[in-house]
């Protein structure tokens, strides 16, 4: 008693054409997937309004430091010193307000300039690191700056 | 005997369905890469436009912060991470000081892709190419210039 299974051919080839179809079918979409996900991560870091707000932020604070140190009517090194501590402190609660906004930022002490008598400007560094994005500044801060 | 015939097929029929299979799937591989090639020339201009947009973007933003206040920043540098590659090609970016544009080029594209920038600071013409590039703003000469690194 022979027994003949031929059966199955007709399934084979359908799913051989289904599979050519899907591979097809993926690099296709592939490509636009692509697209989008780059078009849209796009967008995010080209503005600079908190880079802006940072600036300005710490341009008013650190006038505002320079401004007591001198209300304080300290000798130049006194203020000097007074002056670098606080920017110190800024740089750490600016450090953790940032980290809430996947920011990373440092303000720090560059230098100062005197007139023999009080300290005429302070200069700070700004350090603003993003994903993406690293913005590097220093900036000289005047007591008058901020108010 | 017995003889389970369900769903088999005569060689002939068997053979026409095989010439068949190939004709569809030959049509499919030839219409799927046609499209395909098309998808990509899109995909990689798209990709082009965004860089080119980015640089633009970024260009403008450098500005914006230098001209922010009364006194400019003694020194400002903005690094930027772009794109390594597009579609697995490299690319340049070209500032082009005298139209104020940014041009990007690349192997993978005959066209090239353009952006406008618009900003007050002067721009030195310059040429980068893909992955980390740096805007600096010159004290000196009140300009921005776009390096790479």
């Amino acid at each position: 008693m022979a027994v003949t299974s031929d059966r199955g051919q007709m399934l084979l080839i359908g799913a051989i054409v289904l599979a050519v179809l899907f591979v097809s079918l993926s690099f296709v979409l592939n490509g636009s997937i692509q697209t989008t996900s780059v078009s849209a991560e796009a967008s995010d870091d080209v503005s600079a309004s908190e880079t802006h707000a940072l600036q300005d932020a710490t341009r008013r604070d650190v006038a505002g430091v320079l401004r007591s140190a001198i209300q304080a009517r300290s000798s130049v090194s006194g203020q000097r010193t007074h002056v670098q501590e606080n920017v110190s402190q800024l740089g750490q609660r600016y450090r953790q307000y940032y980290a809430h906004q996947d920011r990373i930022v440092d303000v720090t002490w560059v230098g100062a300039t005197d007139d023999g008598s009080d300290l005429t400007a302070v200069t700070v560094e700004i350090v603003e690191r993003s994903s993406r994005v690293t913005y590097r500044a220093s900036i000289e801060v005047e007591p008058g700056d901020g108010t | 005997m017995i003889r389970d015939e369900r769903a088999a097929t005569s060689p002939i029929s068997y053979s026409l369905t095989i010439a068949m299979a190939t004709i569809l799937i030959t049509g499919l591989v030839v219409a799927g890469s046609g499209h395909v090639s098309d998808q990509r020339s899109t995909t990689a201009r798209a990709q082009m436009d965004v860089v080119a947009q980015q640089v633009a973007g970024n260009l403008e933003a450098a500005d914006r912060l230098v001209r922010s206040t009364d006194s400019p920043p003694s020194t400002l540098e903005l690094e930027r991470q772009l794109p390594e590659q597009v579609l697995g090609s490299g690319y340049t970016v070209e500032i082009d000081d005298s139209s104020d544009r940014v041009v990007v080029s690349s192997p993978i594209s005959d066209r090239t892709v353009t952006a406008t920038f618009d900003v007050e600071t002067d721009v030195v013409g310059s040429t980068v190419r893909d992955g980390r590039i740096t805007i600096s703003y010159d004290t000196g000469d009140d300009e921005l210039e776009v390096t790479d690194g």
